[in-house]
C-alpha cells in the first residue's frame, strides 16, 4: 500500500469526490423519491437518465447550453410522468416482483432505444463550466467540480423547499407516509405518484448531464453510476432523501480517496468498493445512516 | 341495508363487533368496493373513489385516527384543507379549529406521532373540520381512549352539531356516550338495520338497552 | 379426467419430446444446434434461479456472477490442470454451489428488494473483480480452452445435463424440500412455528441455484472454448431473471418457454421489427434486440403477471391444469 499525500492533493481529491458524489446523490435522490412513495426500486433510473442526456446532446446542436439543459429537464419530467401512468400504474399496488421485472424490462428497452437512436459510439458532451482551474487558498480546484457541486446542491435545495413549503409537496410527503389516509383528505394519490416519477426523471437527467462531460456519452454510461447511486441510497437509508444526498457525497469522497490512496483499489475496483458499501450497510445497519430502524413486520 | 342521514342530523350507528358498522362507513367514503345506491346530496357517489368522495364534502375520520405521524400538527391540519382553494376560508377555519382545540396552537410543530391517543383523536377531528365538510363521519372515535377524553370529544361533537349545524354520522361501540350526544340512532346486527329511532327514546328504553346494546 | 390418464398423457408427451430432442441435431443445421445448446444452458441456469426466486421468494439479479464462477472454474481446471473439459463441469457446479451457499448465509438478512439490490451490485462488480484478479483469471485477456467440440456434441451434452438437472429439480420441488421452500415463501412465520429453520433452507436454496448456474456457466465456457470478464455481463443476469419470470415463477412447466425467449428473441429481434414496422427503420442497429426484448417483457408483465405457465393454465383449463399444475 502506497500512502503519501500532500494537503493540496487531499483537498483536490475531496472536492472532486464531492463532485462525483453530487452526481451519485442526485440519482440516489431520484431512486429514493420513487421508493418512498411506491416501495419500488426503479432499476431503469440510470438508463432513463442516459436517454435524456442524449436528448440534451441533440438539443445542444440547435441551441445553447442552458436553454437545452432546462428543456431537457422538462422533457425528462414529462417522460417520467408518462411512464408512471402507462407502465407502472397498473401494477403499482400489487406485489413487488412484477414491478421490479418491469423496471428491468424498461432498463433493457431504454438502453436499446438509446443505442438505436444515437448509436453506440462515444460522443463528447459539453460541460456547463470551464475546465480551467481556480485557486482557492493556494490550492487549484477545477471549476467544473465546483460547478457540479453547486448545481447538485442547488437542485436538492429547490426540492427541499418544494417539499417543505408547498401544498403539493406536503401532499407528496403524505402519500409517502400513508396513501390510504391521504385519499381520505382528498389527495389524488395517482397524480402524486406520477409527479414523483417526473421529479425523479428530471433529477436523473441532471445527474446524466453533469457526469457526461467527464465519462463521455454512450448508451452504457450510467450503469456504474446506477450502482453507486444504489450504494448511496442504501447508505443513507432508502427512505431518506437527505440520506441519499449525504450518502452520495460521502460515497463520492470515499471512492475517490480509496482510488487515489489505496494502491490495489486503483481505478478498476471502484465498483467493487461500491458493492462492498452496499453489502456492508445492508448487513450491519439496513436502515442506513438516516433511516428508521424498522422491526420486521409480521 | 338502508340508512338515511338528513342535513343537520347527528346520527349514531351502534352494534356489536362484526356487525358491519365500519364497513358501512368505508362503503360511503369509497374505501371499499360496494354495490347498491349511495346518494349524497342528491348525487350518486357509489362509483367514486375516496379522494373524489372527500372532495364532495364528506370527511371520514377512520378507525385508529389516521393522523400522519411523521408530519407536524400544523401540517396535518393543512392537509385537511387540501382540496380547498379559498385561502381566506381556510385561514378562518384554522382560527375556528384553534378555538375548539386551544392546545393545538402550542403544539403546532410537534410531530403528530408524539401526541397521546386522545390528542391524536382530537387532531384527526380538527383535520376533518379543516375541510369544512358537509358530512362528518367518525369511526369508533372512543377506541382506546379514557372516559374523560371520550366525554369531552362527544361534547365537542354535540356542540358542533348544535351551534354550527354540522351533519355528523358516528359509528360507535360505546353506545351510552353515543346515545347521549346524538339525535338519532341505528343499531346494526350482522349487516342489517335491526333498530332505528330517536336516541333519547332508545336510551330510556331498558329492554332495548339490554338486548341490543348490552347494558 | 382421471389422474392416471393425465399421468400417462404427461409421460408420453415427455417421451415424445425426448425422442424429438435426440433426433434434432441430425436434421438441423449446425448453427441451430449451437443455438439450441445455448438455450439448454439458459434453461439450466433458469431452473436454478426458479428454485431460488420462485420457490423461496428470494430475488436474485446476480446469477450471471455465479455462472462466471462456474465458467472460470472450468477454464482454469481444463486449461491449467489438464482435466478434460466435460469432467470439469460437475466440479464447477459443485464449487459454485458452495459459493452460493456461502453467499446465502448473509443474504438471509436481506429481504426482497434489498437482496435484489445486493445481487445487482454483485453482478455489476464481478467482472471488474475478475479483471483485477489477474493471477487467477488472467485479467482481461481471458482464458482459452484448448479443445473444441462439434456443435452437435455440445448440444447432446448440454441437453443431457439439462434433462438430468430437470429431473433433479422436479424431485426437489415436488418433494419435502420443495414443500418446505414453498412454506417459507408463503409465510415464513408459519413455517418457523412448524419447526423449519429458515436460515438453513434459504441458504440451501441459494446453494442449489448457484450449483445450477455454475454448471450452466461451465457449459457456456466449454461451448465458446473461452472465458473472460466480459463473458457474463450484468445484462445476462437480467435476462436470466426475466427468463425465469416469463416461464412463470414457482412452476416447472414454463421454463422452456423462458429459455427459448431469452435465446431466440434477441437474435431474431431485427427480423421481427423489420417485418412489422410500417416505415423504414435501421433495424440492423445494435439496440434493436434490446428494444424488442424490453418491450416484450414490459407488455408480458402487464398482461400476464403469472408468466407462461399462468397462460398455459388459463388457456388449457382442465387438461393443462392437470398436466402442468405443480403448485
Amino acid at each position: 500500500m502506497v500512502l503519501a499525500f500532500t494537503f493540496s492533493q487531499l483537498a483536490q481529491q475531496v472536492v472532486s469526490g464531492l463532485a462525483s458524489g453530487g452526481i451519485y446523490g442526485s440519482l440516489a435522490l431520484a431512486i429514493v423519491l420513487i421508493y418512498r412513495s411506491t416501495r419500488v426500486v426503479n432499476f431503469a433510473q440510470g438508463e432513463m437518465a442516459t436517454f435524456t442526456t442524449f436528448v440534451a446532446w441533440s438539443l445542444m446542436h440547435h441551441m445553447s447550453y442552458w436553454p437545452a439543459f432546462a428543456l431537457t429537464l422538462l422533457i425528462a419530467f414529462g417522460s417520467g410522468v408518462a411512464l408512471e401512468r402507462i407502465v407502472i400504474r397498473p401494477v403499482e399496488r400489487g406485489p413487488v416482483l412484477p414491478v421490479v421485472i418491469i423496471t428491468i424490462g424498461l432498463l433493457i428497452l431504454v438502453n436499446g432505444l438509446s443505442s438505436w437512436i444515437w448509436g453506440s459510439d462515444v460522443k463528447s458532451f459539453p460541460s456547463a463550466f470551464s475546465t480551467r482551474p481556480i485557486r482557492v487558498a493556494g490550492v487549484a480546484f477545477s471549476i467544473q467540480d465546483l460547478g457540479i457541486i453547486g448545481v447538485s446542491l442547488g437542485a436538492v435545495a429547490l426540492l427541499t423547499l418544494f417539499f417543505r413549503f408547498t401544498k403539493v409537496g406536503l401532499a407528496m410527503r403524505a402519500v409517502a407516509l400513508n396513501p390510504a389516509e391521504s385519499e381520505l383528505v382528498g389527495v389524488r394519490v395517482g397524480r402524486m405518484l406520477a409527479l414523483g416519477w417526473g421529479l425523479a426523471a428530471a433529477l436523473g437527467a441532471l445527474s446524466g448531464m453533469m457526469v457526461a462531460p467527464s465519462v463521455f456519452l454512450e448508451p452504457n454510461m450510467m450503469l456504474s453510476v446506477l450502482l453507486y447511486a444504489f450504494a448511496a441510497a442504501v447508505l443513507g437509508g432508502l427512505e431518506s432523501p437527505i440520506g441519499a444526498v449525504v450518502g452520495g457525497l460521502v460515497l463520492g469522497v470515499v471512492l475517490n480517496l480509496a482510488g487515489t490512496y489505496i494502491g490495489f483499489v486503483g481505478s478498476e475496483l471502484r465498483l467493487a468498493v461500491g458493492l462492498a458499501v452496499i453489502l456492508a450497510v445492508l448487513l450491519v445497519r439496513p436502515a442506513g445512516l438516516f433511516g428508521r430502524a424498522v422491526a420486521r413486520k409480521v | 341495508m338502508s340508512l338515511t342521514v338528513d342535513e343537520g342530523d347527528f346520527a349514531a350507528v351502534l352494534g356489536a363487533n362484526g356487525a358491519g358498522k365500519t364497513t358501512m362507513l368505508r362503503a360511503v367514503s369509497g374505501t371499499v368496493r360496494r354495490s347498491g345506491s349511495i346518494v349524497f346530496d342528491g348525487r350518486s357517489i357509489g362509483g367514486k373513489g375516496p379522494d373524489a368522495v372527500a372532495r364532495l364534502g364528506i370527511a371520514h375520520v377512520p378507525e385508529g385516527r389516521g393522523t400522519f405521524g411523521g408530519l407536524s400538527v400544523w401540517e396535518n391540519l393543512r392537509l385537511g384543507a387540501y382540496p380547498r382553494r379559498d385561502r381566506a376560508g381556510v385561514r378562518a377555519d384554522f382560527d375556528r379549529v384553534e378555538r375548539h382545540f386551544p392546545w393545538l396552537t402550542t403544539r403546532r410543530d410537534q410531530p403528530a406521532g408524539t401526541l397521546s391517543g386522545g390528542e391524536q383523536q382530537m387532531l384527526a377531528l380538527a383535520r376533518a373540520l379543516m375541510a369544512r365538510p358537509r358530512l362528518l363521519m367518525l369511526d369508533e372515535p372512543s377506541l382506546g381512549l379514557g372516559p374523560i377524553v371520550v366525554r369531552s370529544l362527544f361534547e365537542i361533537l354535540e356542540r358542533l352539531n348544535r351551534e354550527e349545524g354540522l351533519t355528523i354520522l358516528v359509528v360507535e361501540q360505546n353506545a351510552n356516550v353515543a346515545l347521549r350526544a346524538s339525535k338519532r340512532a341505528y343499531v346494526l346486527e350482522v349487516g342489517r338495520v335491526a333498530l332505528a329511532g330517536d336516541s333519547a327514546k332508545l336510551r330510556e328504553d331498558e329492554s332495548v338497552r339490554h338486548s341490543y346494546l348490552g347494558y | 379426467m382421471s389422474g392416471r390418464l393425465a399421468w400417462s398423457l404427461r409421460g408420453s408427451a415427455v417421451l415424445a419430446a425426448a425422442v424429438l430432442a435426440a433426433v434434432l441435431p441430425f436434421v438441423t443445421s449446425d448453427f441451430l444446434s449451437f443455438q439450441l445448446a445455448r438455450m439448454g444452458i439458459f434453461l439450466i441456469a433458469i431452473m436454478g434461479l426458479n428454485i431460488l426466486t420462485g420457490y423461496t421468494g428470494q430475488i436474485s439479479i446476480g446469477h450471471g456472477a455465479f455462472m462466471s464462477v462456474g465458467g472460470y472454474t472450468t477454464a482454469i481446471l481444463a486449461s491449467q490442470h489438464g482435466i478434460p473439459d466435460y469432467w470439469t463441469v460437475p466440479l464447477a457446479g459443485l464449487l459454485t454451489g458452495l459459493v452460493g451457499l456461502a453467499f446465502g448465509v448473509p443474504a438471509l438478512r436481506l429481504a426482497g428488494l434489498y437482496l435484489a439490490l445486493a445481487t445487482f451490485g454483485v453482478a455489476v462488480a464481478t467482472p471488474s473483480i475478475e479483471k483485477r484478479w489477474e493471477s487467477l483469471t488472467k485479467g482481461s485477456t481471458g482464458i482459452s480452452l484448448l479443445s473444441f467440440h462439434s456443435n452437435h456434441w455440445l448440444y447432446g451434452v448440454t441437453w443431457a445435463f439439462a434433462a438430468g438437472l430437470f429431473v433433479l429439480a422436479w424431485l426437489i420441488v415436488h418433494g419435502r424440500l420443495g414443500r418446505t421452500f414453498k412454506a417459507l415463501r408463503d409465510s415464513e412465520i408459519a413455517a418457523v412455528s412448524m419447526g423449519v429453520n429458515p436460515a438453513f433452507y434459504k441458504a440451501l436454496a441459494f446453494g442449489i441455484s448457484a450449483f445450477y448456474a455454475g454448471i450452466a456457466g461451465a457449459l457456456y465456457t466449454v461451448q465458446n472454448a473461452y472465458v473472460s470478464p466480459d463473458t457474463f455481463p450484468i445484462t445476462l443476469s437480467l435476462y436470466l431473471l426475466i427468463g425465469a419470470m416469463i416461464g412463470g415463477l414457482g412452476s416447472m412447466s414454463g421454463l422452456l418457454a423462458g429459455a427459448a425467449f431469452v435465446e431466440f428473441v434477441p437474435i431474431h429481434a431485427s427480423g421481427i421489427v423489420a417485418a412489422i414496422s410500417p416505415f423504414h427503420l435501421d433495424t440492423k442497429s445494435a439496440g434493436v434486440p434490446s428494444v424488442l426484448f424490453g418491450l416484450v417483457v414490459v407488455v408480458l408483465v402487464l398482461v400476464l403477471p403469472d408468466g407462461a405457465s399462468g397462460l398455459l393454465r388459463r388457456l388449457g383449463s382442465p387438461l393443462a391444469n392437470r398436466l402442468y399444475s405443480s403448485r
